[in-house]
């Protein structure tokens, strides 16, 4: 096996038992070796995240285990993008907004999932909490994702997702993003209701569907 | 629960700041799900020993008690405590079915510990900012289990008991009616407040319902 399998075959377990430092020193040891960055993230960071994320929906790993890893891939991938621009172009896969809807102050649950959607490869938009339809709106009219991502914690709260899906209509946006939820209170009956499409029930299922739909879309 | 521990009499408030409990990082291990303490990978481990000390040091505890009479109890779920307090839950129902008093409980950690969480949070600091969050609601667990232990020894002498709690948002109690159960409390100022989503601010902050029932 070429050495530098070896350091990209290490790097991802690094990454996968969530350790920043020996993470970071071994991207250096690939760039050095003559790794592309491109390589770095999709022999290595990605498949990292992608373990992360089937150990966390077998329950081998729990919520600190998972932030841990990601803390790794986004310190890698601090000292590896850079590099992107002088070797071939890594082009994400597609682009993510996420948001928790308004009124409601949970961080926790959209934080991994932007982390999870970073980690599957895509570019992400990260509006914060007690986020308003307009606002969404102008991110969406701004960014253009392909995927607009909302969160809520709170049996009151949740029903602003329709909101922010009504206001996407009117806006005449709704058929350009697919729109996924998720949070404690609702699920995949509510999503049909409010005309969403798609409930994520944890952080890499939505991942993982972020990534099938961009993948099939753009087929 | 507190250096003055006498209770509220029927139909009045009483208000105090309990002592800060002393989080064990096991504890916020435990309610991030690991039973097995052991395979707790080591930096881990360290980060919640960290947020485990800094946690109490910023717990400002404060709880607010009122007893008073429950005026009906409709099994179909309509609830009347006090004057003239209305809810609307068949588990409260069930609660409070045999009990003639209950206890509303409104307890708060302050505002430092989840402006804390939440710094961590805004920093990128996810893995600490999780377990400070999770260390607050060991904390606020630590602090009901001392109350509720608290009212059972006090019921005992009477010969009653305490049912365990249960707050807007459980069960089938609409989280709506946070509002309507604060104001049990009447004009006693509160170290709580309710926003529009019924969320109640300082966000750690927990409410509640116990009813006094005959000890079997």
């Amino acid at each position: 096996m070429p050495v530098t399998d070896l350091i990209l075959k290490d790097l991802k377990q690094r990454v996968i038992d969530g350790e920043p430092e020996p993470a970071v020193a071994l991207a250096r040891e690939a760039l050095a070796a003559g790794c592309i960055p491109d390589v770095i993230f999709k022999e290595a960071l990605f498949p990292a995240m992608d373990e992360v994320g089937r150990r966390m929906q077998c329950h081998e790993y729990f919520l600190p285990e998972v932030l841990m890893a990601a803390r790794s891939m986004q310190a890698c991938a601090a000292v590896v993008r850079p590099l992107l621009l002088k070797g071939p172009a890594l082009k994400p896969i597609g682009t993510a907004l996420a948001c928790t809807v308004a009124g409601d102050l949970h961080d926790i649950g959209r934080s991994l999932v932007c982390l999870m959607l970073e980690g599957a490869g895509f570019s992400v938009i990260d509006l914060g909490n007690d986020c308003q339809p307009e606002r969404i709106v102008a991110a969406v009219r701004e960014h253009q994702p392909d995927i607009v991502a909302l969160s809520a914690m709170l049996t009151t709260t949740m029903l602003n997702m329709k909101r922010v899906i009504e206001a996407l209509k009117a806006a005449d946006l709704r058929d350009r993003v697919h729109v996924m939820i998720g949070g404690a209170p609702v699920d995949d009956k509510f999503a049909q209701e409010i005309g969403a499409d798609f409930y994520g029930d944890d952080a890499p299922g939505g991942s993982n569907h972020a990534r099938d739909y961009v993948t099939s879309a753009k087929a | 629960v507190s250096a003055d521990r006498a209770l509220p009499l029927p139909g009045t408030v009483r208000r105090w700041a309990p002592i800060a409990p002393v989080v064990p990082a096991d504890l916020i291990l435990r309610l991030q799900k690991y039973r097995d303490l052991a395979r707790v990978p080591r930096a881990i481990r360290l980060i919640a020993d960290a947020v485990a000390s800094e946690a109490s040091r910023l717990l400002a505890p404060e709880a607010v008690l009122w007893r008073g009479p429950v005026t009906e109890v409709d099994p179909a779920g309509a609830i009347s405590i006090g004057d003239a307090h209305h809810f609307h839950s068949r588990a409260l129902a069930r609660l409070l079915a045999t009990a003639a008093e209950a206890y509303v409980v409104v307890l708060t950690l302050g505002e430092g510990i989840d402006e804390r969480a939440r710094s961590m949070l805004r920093e990128q600091l996810l893995v600490e900012g999780l377990l400070m969050d999770t260390a607050a609601w060991a904390a606020i667990e630590l602090l009901l289990r001392d109350v509720r232990r608290f009212l059972l020894d006090q019921e005992r002498v009477g010969g009653r008991s305490v049912t365990h709690r249960l707050g807007p948002g459980h069960r089938d109690w609409p989280v709506t009616e946070q509002a309507a159960l604060l104001r049990v409390f009447g004009e006693v100022p509160l170290p709580v407040s309710v926003n529009e989503s019924a969320c109640m601010l300082p966000r750690k902050s927990v409410s509640g319902v116990y009813g006094i029932v005959p000890a079997s």
